[in-house]
């Protein structure tokens, strides 16, 4: 039996999205979320992830049944970081005594899951398959950014979740933490006036 | 009326020093969790799914 896809697990294998595979353009519009939240995930996979292929600014992969084929969710990385501003430290010169001001800047590496979404027909055709969210994350995503941390620097994978307990519940099943509630809230006052509410950063340290 | 929440993303790129320095902080004392142990347990949840699978195709067979 031919080995399918990129990677697999027990139960499912990933493909890297292709704007000309056929089966990927049925999965896609055959997608569905039912969560309202969720709408946003859905609209990126039917408008806007093949063109990021294109372009490289994402990487989408589409997670299917090894046994029917059928799709059940996606997920999308892409490189990031985020970086402290520059700032003055004053420093000693070892040779003479003398100190002077230098300004330094600071990055910390990290690949940010952009997209992950499960397939809700799938779900609900196979509701007593529990935890299709967990096995995808533990068996394609990390070592999707494991394979990538191996050749580039890598510290850490973040997403920015959508503010709903239940979701960052999930994500911090998942390993993800959050940052205090003051920091939260000083991340959120970079935002305003222009939105309402933020999404919370949430980050995973790679070993 | 219907109103509508927007969401933003937090810019976390050129962080002003105090917020920078103490999310830094933050992030690098912050332990990996045990991929170990999270192996393990998506390895059980395929196995369960398997076997109810299994046991479904069997009862509607």
């Amino acid at each position: 039996m031919s080995v399918k896809g990129i990677l697999q697990s027990g139960m499912f294998y990933i493909d890297h999205l292709s704007s000309e595979s056929e089966t990927d353009a049925r999965d896609i519009e055959q997608f569905q979320i039912d969560a309202p939240e969720g709408q946003g995930l859905s609209d990126y996979l039917k408008r806007y992830a093949r063109q990021e292929e294109m372009n490289r600014s994402m990487r989408t992969y589409l997670v299917r049944d090894k046994e029917t084929d059928e799709c059940v969710g996606y997920f999308s990385l892409k490189a990031g970081l985020i970086s402290l501003n520059e700032v003055e430290v004053e420093v000693e010169d070892s040779a003479t005594g003398e100190t002077r001001i230098e300004r330094e800047f600071d990055t910390l590496p990290g690949v940010e899951l952009a997209n992950f979404a499960v397939n809700s027909d799938y779900i609900k055709k196979y509701p007593y398959q529990k935890g299709v969210g967990y096995v995808i994350f533990k068996k394609f995503i990390i070592p999707m950014i494991d394979a990538v941390s191996e050749n580039v620097g890598v510290k850490m994978v973040y997403i920015f979740a959508l503010p709903y307990g239940r979701l960052m519940k999930r994500y911090e099943r998942y390993g993800f933490c959050r940052l205090s509630d003051s920091q939260e809230a000083d991340l959120h006052k970079r935002l305003k006036p222009r939105y309402d509410e933020s999404c919370k950063f949430m980050y995973l340290v790679l070993e | 009326m219907a109103t509508i929440t927007r969401y933003g993303k937090p810019n976390m790129t050129g962080l002003p020093k105090d917020l920078g320095v103490s999310i830094f902080k933050t992030i690098l004392s912050t332990p990996a969790p045990n991929f170990h142990k999270m192996e393990q347990e998506a390895d059980e949840l395929e196995r369960k799914m398997k076997m109810e699978r299994e046991r479904h195709k069997a009862n509607v067979g």
